[in-house]
């Protein structure tokens, strides 16, 4: 139960983290669009390397233990949250950006008020992918000593025991499948009535 | 119509690569008129229109509102006083119909209370039920009820000024018609200074105080759009209005321009030798008679002339009364409606004080618009 805690905490923390940063980032490019395309390949390079030689490299510099994991889990899931958040800002329909500016709304007030929850459900959509994707990749942390549900896992593949592996695996099956449905519902929950057709 | 309210003044607007958008633009709209820009795609109206509420910056040139260089205005505070409507509507569709018109009044920070107030005033003015529209979101809306919460949202704060950029361009004709007859009403009681831009020239005469026709940047004529129609100025603005098609716009013609002046009449007090010499002198199968004060009374033809032996009688015994008069400055349309009521010919037209000033008749409809 501990590990499981443990876990979802590493999974949650670089969530947030990566919300924070990923959402601002594509907001950014958004708006400076000659960026988009390095900045989307680069998070998209990220993603490609496998997770443990990111963990590996960051050992030397920060350490073993939850820093590292959360930095890993952070640089996995920028990539869904960068793209999903560009992409739903760029899909809007420039007709209504511009009735927006035309009415005399600032910079900050369409963002807020407009492209921000016109594009919210695209942005669900990169956190929802984001959120599965950390749970999954989270069990690997545990091999640098961040802990989680990968410890038992592990313990188990090391000392051959079944029942232990099954012990790991099959909450993180469930963790995965769980977080998949409470992202879907909150992004259902989260988008405004007229959006919903 | 007097005060200039929005001034151009040698605008221009080109765009990198040399493309001249608007070139060398000098216009006066005047306050509480319905400016119209019309001409082909492409020809700088939008972009024109767009100037004036600065999402688009002239290269040269100065715009004026009240005398005001609009360069020195910041942006949101300008564009928060002009009302803007725009084709695709560009309601937010994730805010309900009603907190789509309240959003000006919200920026410009009104009492809640104000708010509510003005919305329903709103709902009312465009001819939807609040209760029920209120709290609908966009796509619950038909594209007619979209564009009328599209104008109602731009007269939200009651702007002085409103552009309106096509605004029924996406709807189809049997709509766009309501649409613009409703407007016409409103029009009339919200008393704005409205620039509109359009490619359908029936639209534009139908709303237009005036017109601004519009071709490579450059405006080829500004009139009224009975001046226009009348006389358009060269070939290119002969086949925007469709000269060829120029019967339908009929209706925007008036009875003066199908006057014909010197219309054959003769006093009441004439015997019929005078009117029958009078009227082959000039050529007529029939004569007006008037009376001293010039005011039309009936009219005498050949047949009431020969049905009479005596030719000394004054022609007031045999006349025929013509139960029609058309006064001037009336709408043409309406005027040859009238006449094809009763069956008449032709009919006599007066003035203000009743006097004759000329008749209008069918046969001459067709030579003047054809002309």
């Amino acid at each position: 139960m501990f590990r499981l805690i443990e876990h979802l905490q590493l999974a949650f923390y670089s969530l947030i983290l990566a919300l924070a940063v990923g959402i601002l980032i594509g907001i950014f490019i958004s708006k400076y669009t000659k960026l988009a395309i390095p900045i989307i390949s680069v998070a998209g390079i990220l993603d490609t390397i496998p997770s443990l030689a990111i963990l590996s490299v960051l050992i030397p510099l920060v350490g073993i233990g939850k820093p590292p994991a959360i930095i890993t889990l952070f640089l996995y899931s920028l990539m869904p949250i960068i793209r999903n958040t560009y992409v739903g800002i760029r899909e809007i329909n420039p007709a209504i950006i511009e009735a927006a500016e035309g009415m005399g709304m600032t910079e900050m007030q369409i963002l807020i008020k407009v492209r921000l929850p016109l594009a919210l459900p695209v942005i669900m959509a990169g956190i929802r992918t984001a959120g599965v994707l950390l749970v999954g990749i989270a069990t690997i942390a545990s091999l640098i000593g961040a802990g989680g549900l990968g410890e038992i896992l592990f313990l188990g593949i090391t000392s051959m025991n079944i029942d232990l592996i099954l012990a790991g695996a099959i909450p993180v099956a469930f963790l995965a499948v769980i977080t998949e449905i409470v992202l879907g519902r909150l992004e259902k929950a989260m988008i405004p009535r007229g959006l919903k057709k | 119509m007097s005060n200039v309210k929005i001034k151009l003044e040698n605008v221009s607007k080109i765009y990198p690569g040399n493309i001249i958008a608007v070139n060398d633009l000098n216009l006066d709209i005047y306050e509480h008129e319905l400016f119209v820009l019309i001409g082909p795609s492409g020809c700088g109206k939008t972009t024109t229109l767009k100037m004036i509420n600065r999402l688009i910056e002239p290269t040269k040139g100065k715009i004026y509102i009240d005398g005001k260089d609009i360069s020195r205005i910041n942006p949101v505070e300008l564009r928060l006083n002009i009302g803007y409507v725009i084709q695709d509507v560009g309601l937010f569709p994730h805010m309900t119909a009603g907190e789509n018109i309240a959003i000006v009044p919200k920026l410009k920070k009104w009492p809640k209370d104000a708010i509510e107030k003005r919305v329903t005033e709103l709902f009312n003015m465009i001819g939807l039920p609040a209760e029920i529209f209120s709290k609908r979101y966009p796509h619950e809306l038909s594209g007619g009820q979209r564009q009328r919460i599209g104008v109602a949202r731009a007269l939200a704060a009651d702007p002085p000024i409103v552009l309106m950029d096509e605004p029924f361009g996406a709807l189809d004709p049997i709509t766009r018609v309501i649409l613009q007859d409703e407007f016409l009403k409103i029009k009339k009681i919200i008393k704005k200074t409205i620039v509109f831009v359009t490619h359908d020239i029936e639209e534009a005469v139908k709303l237009g105080d005036r017109l601004g026709i519009m071709k490579d940047g450059k405006l080829i004529q500004v009139g009224t759009p009975r001046d226009i129609l009348k006389n358009p100025i060269d070939q290119f603005v002969r086949s925007i209005i469709g000269a060829d098609k120029i019967y339908k716009r009929i209706d925007v013609l008036k009875v003066e321009d199908f006057l014909i002046k010197d219309a054959p009449a003769i006093n009441l007090k004439c015997s019929l030798k005078e009117a029958e010499d009078f009227m082959l002198k000039s050529n007529t199968e029939a004569v007006i008679v008037i009376d001293e004060q010039k005011r039309p009374i009936g009219i005498v033809s050949w047949a009431d002339i020969y049905q009479s032996n005596d030719k000394k009688i004054p022609v007031e015994n045999v006349l025929k009364t013509i139960n029609l008069q058309i006064e001037m400055g009336e709408n043409a349309l309406e005027a040859f409606k009238k006449m094809a009521n009763l069956n008449l010919p032709f009919a006599p037209v007066v003035d203000d004080n009743g006097e004759l000033k000329g008749i209008i008749t069918f046969n001459n409809v067709m030579k003047i618009l054809v002309s």
